[in-house]
């Protein structure tokens, strides 16, 4: 992991954890944003670095696991650490359910942090590494004429060319073309890397 | 004259016809009557009884309305408890904020120093340990106030007495109290509730500060445990203090009965509930000399004996 790339956001209203947690993970080498409002941090532009949060549960402006829910709702994907000053067992398993990476307990020393810290940032990585593919197909996509698009979504229903041709009245001919073009403007090398990337798409279940 | 002769005694016989007649409807209507005064009497025998249920009825009322009292002033007093929990959970939040600040400064200037000052990354590493150490008695504070089912293990008696005496030894020590030990080795193990166990120490320790800080004298608590046979331990708390007075004696473990101004009245009936849940029995005497002795029995683990 280059963790001087890594992006660790803190998020509590008490200003002294927000402080040492900022120089005590700086210490260790992450960049950090500390925010003392959830509300600042949802309206923070996300740098598409690999990143983590580390949020207190109850904050006076949003409660930790409704931020939990709004980020989920606005796709902000970043791997959250609870943090809390009760050691409330049902809240933790909420929040781990909705998917976050830990819980601990205030006061915690810091290898537990950085541990959990270390799985958080893996996670992130993994995730974006995903988001930015899924986009690279997107685009790729955007590039299909309205025939093509056609074939394609056919294709990765997994229909043979000569079953599209007489489905939709086309030669066989002019259908292996289309369907040569859609392997080239999508950069794929196999049909099932194609429908692979149909998959990582939603575009098989989509319309007819 | 034959009609005259005739009519004394058609008259009669017209008059025995009525009489009978009148005689007939007398009695039916004294028949009536009869019913109808049956009937009265019967209505009145209700009425005077249901009388007698409403009587009962009220007196039931103000029974019952002295019981709600009684529970008010129950549940009142359980509340404050449960108030003192709730202050004492918001306590160890707010405690426990400045601690892990602190914690995290002195690991970030710690970090910050590297191999340079060792002298004073041995000062960070003591405020480190101490604030960890506060942090410990945070966590069993948190500990004390969970409510639940008792989670019952083998335990060491022993340890958890080493563990208690930790928790109160600071306290003694500002109380220039002396705080002495006398574990009898190699006790069998026993099956409790740590957190529970702990808790009837601390609070049977803590009554014995009490009692100490209302004497002149000798200051000194002592914990002892022995084998009381090959089944069952006892431990014993016992101080130099004030001691109980006799009447207060039969009423020690009553709830809410307590003989201290700010006294709650929990402290012993809980204690006593709890070594009962354990199969075993609490119980609190004046020592011959000064002060008192609270010792209860614990039965020896199943799995050990």
């Amino acid at each position: 992991m280059n963790k001087r790339s890594a992006l660790i956001y803190v998020v509590d209203d008490n200003v002294s954890i927000c402080r040492s947690l900022a120089l005590l993970l700086k210490a260790h080498g992450f960049k950090v944003e500390t925010f003392t409002h959830a509300r600042s941090f949802l309206a923070y532009k996300h740098p598409k670095l690999p990143s983590c949060l580390v949020l207190d549960i109850s904050l006076p402006d949003i409660n930790g696991l409704t931020l939990q829910e709004m980020m989920a709702k606005r796709g902000i994907i970043i791997p959250i650490i609870f943090i809390t000053g009760h050691g409330d067992i049902p809240m933790s398993v909420k929040g781990i359910k909705a998917g976050a990476v830990d819980f601990l307990t205030k006061p915690f020393i810091k290898n537990k942090l950085l541990d959990a810290i270390t799985l958080a940032i893996s996670k992130s990585m993994s995730q974006n590494k995903e988001e930015a593919e899924v986009s690279k197909i997107k685009r790729r996509i955007k590039t299909l004429s309205p025939r093509e698009l056609e074939v394609f979504r056919l294709v990765a229903k997994g229909m043979m060319s000569k079953n599209i041709a007489f489905k939709r009245g086309i030669s066989l001919q002019t259908i292996k073309v289309h369907r040569g073009r859609v392997m080239k403007k999508m950069r794929a090398r196999t049909v099932t890397e194609l429908i692979r990337f149909a998959e990582k798409c939603g575009i098989t279940s989509s319309k007819e | 004259m034959k009609m005259k002769k005739k009519k004394p005694v058609l008259r009669n016989k017209i008059r025995n016809k009525e009489r009978v007649r009148l005689e007939g409807v007398i009695k039916q209507q004294s028949d009536k009557l009869k019913i109808k005064n049956g009937q009265l009497r019967n209505g009145a025998a209700k009425q005077i009884k249901s009388e007698w249920q409403i009587e009962t009825a009220t007196t039931l009322i103000k029974k019952k309305d002295l019981e709600i009292l009684k529970q008010r002033a129950e549940l009142l007093h359980v509340t404050r408890v449960g108030k003192l929990a709730e202050f004492v959970s918001s306590l160890a939040h707010e405690i426990s904020q400045p601690l892990t600040a602190i914690l995290s400064y002195a690991q970030a200037a710690s970090r910050m120093l590297e191999g340079r000052e060792p002298e004073i990354k041995e000062i960070l590493q003591h405020i480190i340990d101490d604030d960890r150490r506060a942090s410990e008695v945070i966590q069993r504070m948190r500990l004390l106030l969970k409510k639940g089912k008792p989670e019952m293990e083998l335990l060491d008696i022993n340890a958890i007495v080493n563990e208690t005496v930790m928790l109160v030894a600071t306290d003694a020590a500002v109380r220039n109290d002396a705080l002495k030990t006398e574990l009898k080795g190699d006790l069998p193990f026993i099956d409790g509730d740590r957190v529970q166990l702990q808790q009837v120490l601390l609070n049977l320790i803590s009554n014995s500060f009490d009692a100490l800080g209302r004497s002149r004298g000798k200051r000194e608590i002592l914990i002892r445990t022995l084998r009381k046979d090959i089944d069952t331990i006892i431990v014993e708390v016992k101080d130099s203090g004030c001691g109980i007075p006799k009447r207060n004696m039969p009423k020690l473990f009553t709830r809410f009965f307590t003989s201290k101004p700010d006294g709650l009245g929990m402290g012993l009936s809980i204690s006593r509930s709890i070594i009962e849940a354990h199969g075993g029995r609490l119980k609190g005497r004046n020592n011959p000399d000064r002060g008192t002795t609270f010792y209860f029995t614990i039965p020896v683990g199943t799995k050990d004996a």
